[in-house]
């Protein structure tokens, strides 16, 4: 069992992610045109958005009814989806304050998406890169953890389809919203 | 036997009250238990073990509660 009291907490002692590089090649390219499903029952195309999108990408917020991989805590930066998704939720309005959309970007599929959507109730839309095409597409960082290729946290924020600005190793994430709002706040639109 | 004479010296307004009761009180219970069916049926066994836990200790029952409860059950990344 672990020691933190609410979904906003992390465990103590978590380890801190490095920036590996990985994510370096992604400001200045141009989202992919990848349909993707969303929580809403439709398919979004970020490629084509006009304004402004965050796009928060997260490894795993994790099922209720399974037990989480073993040794999930000690994977850098995999811990944290939930209390992520969760600040995005509680920073919504500030965000849409700045014209700015939210989407939450996994590769778990949409009925799995959409308990967590449900549960957490979360107010914009997961959207599922199952079959890693949007992934691979950008060339975005990955791990494997029991046979599931999962995406390594990162927040990208394009305008009209093109990546402005990338976060990444996200730590920790239950600061996210934070730091992305600093962000725009201090880039605005012209 | 008593209580069908009881019930036939009983004035038709009072016998109408009390069907209408048993009737309002019937669909009270129904709505009570259909949706924890519904949730019993859609949900796997391991989910209610949790939500039972978090329900006995701490009142839990849906919603943000029930994410808190998982978390700190270590469910939820």
């Amino acid at each position: 069992m672990t020691d933190q009291a609410n979904i906003h907490q992390l465990p103590e002692n978590l380890p801190i992610p490095v920036d590996d590089g990985a994510a370096d090649h992604l400001t200045g390219m141009h989202l992919p045109p990848v349909p993707l499903a969303s929580t809403a029952g439709n398919l979004v195309h970020l490629s084509v958005l006009e304004g402004r999108t965050v796009v928060y990408c997260y490894p795993m917020t994790g099922p209720p009814d399974r037990n989480l991989p073993q040794g999930w805590d000690e994977i850098p930066g995999a811990r944290g989806c939930t209390p992520q998704s969760c600040t995005f939720r509680d920073h919504y309005a500030e965000l849409r304050a700045l014209d700015t959309r939210v989407f939450g970007l996994s590769t778990q599929d949409t009925d799995y998406q959409q308990e967590t959507a449900k549960r957490l109730h979360l107010p914009f839309e997961l959207l599922s890169d199952q079959d890693l095409r949007f992934a691979h597409a950008l060339g975005m960082p990955a791990f494997e953890v029991e046979g599931m290729i999962l995406l390594k946290r990162l927040t990208l924020i394009a305008n009209g389809g093109l990546i402005e600005k990338v976060f990444y190793p996200v730590f920790p994430p239950n600061k996210s919203a934070e730091e992305v709002i600093y962000w725009l706040s201090q880039n605005p639109l012209r | 036997m008593k209580t069908c004479l009881k019930r036939k010296m009983m004035p038709s307004s009072t016998r109408f009250r009390q069907q209408v009761f048993s009737r309002k009180l019937f669909v009270v219970v129904a709505l009570r238990i259909i949706p924890s069916f519904a949730t019993y049926l859609t949900h796997p066994r391991s989910y209610f073990t949790i939500m039972e836990t978090a329900e006995g200790k701490e009142g839990c029952v849906s919603g943000h509660s029930l994410s808190n409860a998982l978390y700190r059950h270590g469910r939820l990344s």
